[in-house]
């Protein structure tokens, strides 16, 4: 951080576009794998995409521009993988509230990243892995049924391996990542206290 | 081996074959190629109508028609068929998913129901029409999708969000972005070397692999911390701001006649479809 922007107090810098670039090639990188992962790894359930247990750290850590990263990295991967353009974008609106819904409830409830007190992961567990995937795999199953890609009825089934991947990836993965790296996305300047700085 | 030339407009060429080519999200691509004379709005127009239109038809004919015309274009534009397979083979699990799907739980109604399952849906001649019109419109929009990586270089990208007069920030981060994808894959792909260095397999169970693939996830996330603070450091170096200043251009956004022929066709095409499908009823699956 430089002294300028240690004296000028919060506001958006650099770091808070480097980090967001950053966290969004990530998650297209990511993303993108998620595709070659189920032709590779066949049996693998539907919604198992690498990127889910990242982008929430990323929201908790950089606030509104881990959202963001979330949304335009998943479009990205999506795009580069071969969805086309008109389903992706819509589509990936899920990962808004995978990401958004965790920072909301962090920031609103005050609860540390770092997942340090039992109440951290009591707020972790109810809206970072349960409430979050439940809305966003919701979404992610009901998209695909306007542009065609599986009927209304088959949703049910789709939404449960959705869901099952989702939490598996976030009770597994994420805390591991909370608990690894909250200490060093503290020290870059890009962590936010509240939702853009 | 391509010789690469990094300095000014030519930055992301390569010396292929006796011939220069262009680097574009995918691979490097022939200067001659047609698509290289429109720029990259014309080809984000095109991408976006013609893929809307490929999920506005839902007739069989049509769609495949649209097919074997993006195939022309394909083909026109000169992209290796490799990169089709490439698509599909990412695309083989949703598309695959989709299928058993519509197999197990459409009611689409037929003359021949070959199978009837307790849940109500049943499995006609129309069902596998419908997946096979589904498969088409799909390839559709995603064969646009890859002449448009295939043919755009990631600066051209930045000039057309220029022309937009999206703030500068925005354009910067864009640039950025795609510049760094191609960056961390070649640090993913290092990490991966290292570890098969150290003795690390990638084969074995389901479970083996998974646990082997976030292994490698923490040094890559540890790396792009890392990489934060250097990049950070390097552009307050060079005076960077996000505050709004006045700044040149280097690269405009061209508009010649192909532009205008791409942008007429398309923008035309999506009309006349928009209105036999939504106005007269044409082009519906039933």
């Amino acid at each position: 951080m430089s002294i300028q922007d240690q004296a000028s107090g919060p506001r958006v810098k650099t770091t808070h576009i480097v980090t967001f670039a950053f966290c969004t090639a990530v998650m297209a990188i990511l993303c993108t794998a998620a595709g070659f992962l189920f032709a590779v790894l066949p049996g693998l359930p539907l919604g198992f995409c690498p990127a889910v247990p990242v982008m929430v750290p990323f929201a908790l850590w950089f606030g509104g521009w881990g959202v963001a990263a979330a949304y335009i990295g998943c479009a990205i991967g999506g795009i580069l993988k071969g969805t086309p353009v008109i389903v992706a974008l819509p589509w990936v609106i899920n990962d808004v509230f995978m990401a958004g819904i965790p920072l909301l409830a962090f920031r609103l409830l005050k609860g540390d990243p770092g997942l340090n007190t039992r109440r951290d992961w009591v707020i972790f567990i109810t809206f970072g892995v349960v409430v979050n995937s439940l809305i966003a795999c919701t979404w992610g199953t009901w998209i695909p049924v306007y542009f065609g890609i599986w009927p209304s009825g088959a949703v049910l089934v789709i939404w449960t391996q959705y869901m099952i991947a989702c939490l598996l990836l976030m009770v597994f993965v994420a805390p591991l990542i909370l608990k690894g790296f909250t200490g060093l996305a503290r020290r870059t300047g890009a962590y936010t206290e509240g939702f853009l700085v | 081996m391509p010789a690469y030339c990094a300095c000014g407009d030519e930055a992301g060429s390569a010396v292929l074959g006796g011939a220069t080519r262009i680097r574009s999200f995918l691979f490097y691509f022939s200067p001659d190629s047609p698509l290289q004379r429109t720029n990259s709005l014309t080809k984000m127009v095109m991408v976006v109508c013609l893929g809307a239109v490929a999920f506005m038809i839902e007739n069989i004919y049509a769609s495949l028609v649209l097919l074997a015309l993006v195939c022309v274009g394909l083909a026109v534009a000169r992209i290796p068929g490799v990169f089709l397979k490439r698509i599909v083979v990412a695309m083989s699990g949703l598309l695959l998913i989709a299928a058993l799907a519509h197999a197990f739980f459409s009611q689409v109604p037929g003359r021949i129901t070959f199978f009837t399952l307790p849940w109500g849906a049943y499995f006609t001649e129309r069902t596998l029409l419908f997946i096979l019109t589904f498969y088409s419109r799909f390839l559709t929009a995603s064969f646009i999708s890859l002449i448009f990586l295939c043919t755009t270089r990631e600066a051209d990208v930045v000039v057309a969000l220029r022309f937009l007069r999206l703030p500068f920030v925005i354009c910067f981060a864009a640039a950025f972005i795609l510049r760094l994808i191609s960056t961390l894959i070649d640090d993913w792909w290092s990490l991966v070397e290292a570890q098969r260095a150290r003795g690390m397999v990638f084969t074995g169970s389901l479970m083996n692999r998974l646990k082997r693939l976030s292994e490698l996830a923490f040094p890559l996330l540890a790396n792009m911390f890392t990489k934060i603070g250097e990049v950070d450091l390097a552009l307050q170096a060079r005076g960077f701001t996000v505050q709004p200043v006045h700044r040149t251009q280097v690269r405009h956004l061209r508009w010649n006649i192909y532009d205008y022929i791409l942008l007429a066709s398309t923008s035309t095409v999506f009309i006349v479809v928009a209105v036999a499908r939504y106005v007269y009823g044409y082009l519906s699956f039933l």
